[in-house]
């Protein structure tokens, strides 16, 4: 089972080996340890958040508005746990405890199409796959902070492989009309958000507003349809 | 970093992050969703990939790299394609990558003179237009 999802993953694996060392290497250069970098990797799973953390401790942010900070901006999570929830209702509560702990957006994005479209793909394969991207992104960050404090790697390479990933499971989503505007909406709302300066919620909030314009238009459509019916 | 600070950043931050991860699918676990719910759950998906793509391409470092690698990509097809006019196409589209950059900080000027759009917006519009321009024309 573990190698069949490894064929399924191995590119995300590689991506995350190519985010998770510069990613260390920040996190090296705020003088983490290398234990810190490990423990803080492979619980938190999240580059975003990780490169927050580095970059406001730099700033000399004060650790309460750091959490805050890093809570804002991991509030995505709820929405992507919630999306899944319909689809684990065959788990019990441990397996739904070990997926949803464990989950990271690229593996949602694959989980969830595995859990939808094919009838072999449980919550078992779905944990085995989070674990397998953590073990990575967590050796990725650990080895690039180490590797860091010897050879000078780019960093800019991690910002254009993580938006080329992002890209990649946009893309896998099916092309229906409530998902090309929810797809719309929240690229739009994020532009704006960014404007007035959210931009620790502008994901999630844009998530919201995404989700709630797709709804709406979904709404108007359906009613004119009827209407037309009638 | 000292170790106790880093233990208060790392457990808070986690215990966080494990709450959104962990609570909206205890909340939701086997109970009967209404289909506006279900619809609403299935748009995550492209809202949230959508957002993230336009989150990082309105970094400006990640917008000009993108750009200038989808343009050498490009140019490149083109050279390789069907005769002269491509290599002129490629030459004229290449120039006028760099003079839309080089108007850039001075469209941000104006915009900031003017007061009315900030220039963030225009840089992430002007961008926004020229991608799709140049893409289009390679497509026709």
């Amino acid at each position: 089972m573990v190698l069949k999802i490894v064929r399924t993953v191995w590119p995300v694996m590689l991506t995350y080996v190519a985010i998770g060392a510069p990613c260390g290497m920040i996190m090296g250069q705020t003088g983490m340890e290398r234990w810190m970098v490990f423990a803080l990797s492979s619980t938190f799973v999240t580059g975003s958040g990780q490169f927050m953390i580095c970059n406001l401790w730099l700033a000399g942010v004060p650790a309460p508005s750091i959490i805050a900070s890093v809570a804002a901006i991991s509030s995505r999570f709820a929405l992507y746990s919630a999306s899944l929830a319909p689809h684990l209702k065959s788990a019990s509560k441990c397996q739904t405890l070990a997926v949803t702990a464990t989950l990271t957006e690229e593996a949602y994005g694959i989980s969830l199409a595995n859990l939808v479209e094919k009838d072999d793909w449980g919550p078992r394969e779905s944990f085995v796959l989070n674990v397998i991207l953590i073990a990575t992104w967590g050796v990725s960050c650990t080895t690039g902070g180490i590797v860091g404090t010897v050879v000078d790697v780019p960093t800019a390479i991690a910002t254009f492989v993580c938006t080329s990933l992002f890209i990649c499971l946009l893309f896998s989503q099916r092309l229906s009309r409530g998902n090309v505007v929810a797809a719309v909406s929240g690229a739009v709302s994020v532009a704006v958000c960014k404007f007035l300066g959210l931009t620790n919620i502008a994901v999630p909030a844009s998530v919201v507003v995404g989700i709630a314009i797709a709804l709406a238009c979904d709404a108007v459509f359906d009613g004119r349809g009827a209407r037309d019916a009638r | 970093m000292p170790v106790n600070e880093f233990l208060v950043l790392w457990l808070s931050s986690w215990a966080a992050i494990a709450f959104f991860r962990i609570a909206p699918a205890f909340a939701l676990r086997g109970r009967t969703l209404s289909p506006r719910i279900t619809e609403a759950l299935g748009y995550i998906p492209p809202a949230a990939f959508a957002a993230l793509v336009a989150n990082d391409l309105a970094s400006r470092r990640v917008r000009r790299g993108t750009l200038a690698c989808l343009g050498s990509l490009d140019c490149g097809r083109r050279r390789r394609g069907r005769g002269g006019q491509d290599k002129i196409d490629a030459v004229v589209l290449r120039l006028g990558h760099r003079t839309l950059y080089r108007l850039e900080p001075y469209i941000g000027v104006a915009s900031r003179v003017l007061n009315l759009v900030p220039s963030q917006l225009v840089e992430f519009f002007t961008e926004l237009v020229y991608f799709f321009w140049y893409h289009g024309q390679t497509l026709l």
